[in-house]
């Protein structure tokens, strides 16, 4: 088979995602999942029966039950949806527990190496599934912390886990009513925890007998945020890099003309580009014995005198 | 002009949670206090310069690749690979957005590690586990997104371990936790040095921070 070769000029395209959902119990969480597109709930929970949308599930007891899933098992499903996260690291700390005792520290919990294998097993499963090219959703309890002398909402996640699950979500959302709607946040604030790679405003949930795939299209959007990412980063790489090549033709008596020049050209540029040019030209301009005079933004490079 | 940082945000940040830094200490950050710098500080210092490329590369005495900087030694394979991703682009790149303010002009002022297309990278360097959270939580990546323009942020949280017999450092793990921006991130930055002008102005602390930009344009 011939390899699919990806330029470093190219975009690379994202084809399966992760998404953390978190919320109250009761905010409707399960039900959401269910609008994804073809979604198969992996219930470590025990609570599918309750979402009245409720679609195909497994009834999660071990590790075991999920540690060998292959491709076929998920043939003619787009979503692998955990219900709830922190349940399956809870099962995934019992296995690791089992199978190596030494893995426990005091009190039963994990040891800290425990938790290395927490996390290396929890990222070899999910790259697992996002291999197979399937949609992941997280489901998570919410719970409340104290920062300094608010409170802020985060996913109910063990410890040492967490950061590793938030890590790896190209998304994360927390679900709660606002009023007499259900409102879907990814944005972070300083009374929740988010991530948006869309830019979506808070998103209000529908009634899911009118929109079914309601979720199916949320994870669209943000693969396509991600993959228009993807093509802007090469773009304005580009961009940087002609830069780059220009200046570096720079040299010569008339540098410190041409390179007053660029400061006046790339002033057009804009966006990330412009910071990355500028410091380009500082670095030039620095290598050819240049100096800045006059205020910020106002002097000009001039020769040293010798 | 005022000038605030975003170091100085994320510090104004620990404050606030009370647990992480004194009201003394951060007095002291706003007046610029020298800090003597940690051996931590330093390491991170010296990690840093192999991405700028500052840092001597040769056989170390084991016959491995090393990097050497300010008297650290950095096993070149690891230290390659976690540095992978940062390529293009430029390194130590700084620009600043001024705002205005009942207290006037403030320049809310980013210098990231390194930019890259739409992305802004950030090495971290530790000898013990990492909290991400505490980035995730930290103004730093959004003030990049409102000062750079970027739409990404990724931290890139590098655990060290030293080699007891050479000193080589090695680096044991590489994680990167990528951010975005979002669409309050520059009205959330904005509201952020607002917020510090006032405790400042409130402590009669503001010249600290004007004084300092009067010294950078001078």
């Amino acid at each position: 088979m011939a390899l699919k070769i990806v330029k470093s000029s190219e975009p690379i395209k994202v084809n399966s995602i992760c998404v953390m959902v978190y919320g109250q119990p009761g905010a409707g969480k399960t039900s959401l999942s269910f609008t994804a597109e073809s979604p198969l709930l992996l219930d470590f929970d025990r609570g599918a029966y309750r979402s009245q949308f409720r679609k195909d599930s497994v009834q999660i007891d071990t590790w075991k039950d999920v540690s060998d899933i292959s491709a076929s098992d998920l043939d003619g499903y787009k979503t692998v949806v955990v219900d709830t996260v922190g349940r399956l690291l809870d099962v995934l700390a019992v296995h690791i527990v089992s199978d190596n005792p030494n893995m426990r520290g005091y009190g039963g919990a994990l040891s800290l190496q425990g938790y290395g294998a927490l996390k290396s097993a929890y990222a070899g499963w999910l790259k697992t599934l996002l291999s197979y090219g399937k949609d992941v959703i997280l489901i998570a309890h919410d719970k409340e912390e104290k920062s300094g002398d608010d409170l802020i909402v985060r996913p109910d996640i063990q410890g040492g886990s967490y950061g590793e699950v938030f890590k790896r979500a190209d998304g994360v959302a927390y679900l709660h009513k606002y009023g007499k709607a259900t409102v879907l946040d990814f944005s972070p604030t300083d009374k929740w925890v988010g991530k948006n790679a869309a830019k979506f405003d808070t998103l209000t949930v529908p009634d899911f007998t009118k929109d079914a795939l309601y979720m199916g299209g949320v994870i669209g959007k943000i693969k396509d945020a991600l993959n228009s990412m993807s093509e802007e980063q090469v773009k304005t790489m580009a961009i940087v890099e002609d830069w780059r090549a220009k200046l570096t033709d720079i040299h010569g008596e008339a540098a410190d003309v041409e390179i007053n020049n660029a400061v006046k050209e790339c002033a057009s540029i804009g966006g990330p580009a412009l910071a990355q040019v500028r410091k380009l030209i500082t670095d030039r301009a620095e290598a050819l014995g240049l100096k800045y005079e006059g205020e910020k933004g106002k002097g000009k490079f001039v020769k040293q005198a010798a | 002009m005022l000038r605030i940082s975003a170091t100085l945000l994320d510090s104004f940040r620990l404050l606030k949670e009370a647990d992480f830094m004194t009201p003394d200490e951060f007095d002291a950050r706003i007046r610029r206090d020298p800090i003597e710098p940690s051996r931590a500080m330093q390491l991170g210092t010296a990690f840093h310069a192999i991405a700028e490329g500052l840092a001597w590369k040769g056989i170390g005495e084991s016959n491995e690749e090393v990097y050497e900087h300010d008297g650290f030694l950095f096993d070149a394979e690891s230290s390659d690979e976690a540095l992978k991703h940062l390529v293009g682009g430029v390194s130590e790149a700084k620009q600043e957005v001024v705002i205005n303010s009942p207290f006037g002009p403030i320049a809310i002022v980013g210098k990231a590690d390194y930019l890259r297309g739409v992305t802004a990278d950030e090495i971290k360097t530790k000898d013990k586990e990492f909290d991400l959270m505490n980035y995730a939580d930290a103004w730093q990546w959004r003030t990049y997104c409102r000062v750079f323009g970027v739409q990404r942020v990724i931290y890139h949280l590098c655990r060290l371990e030293q080699d007891e017999e050479t000193g080589v450092w090695l680096v044991r793990s590489h994680e990167m936790l990528p951010l975005y921006a979002y669409p309050g991130v520059n009205a959330d930055v904005e509201a952020a040095a607002l917020d510090l002008a006032k405790y400042s102005a409130d402590l009669g602390l503001l010249n600290y921070l004007r004084q300092s930009s009067e010294k950078k344009s001078a």
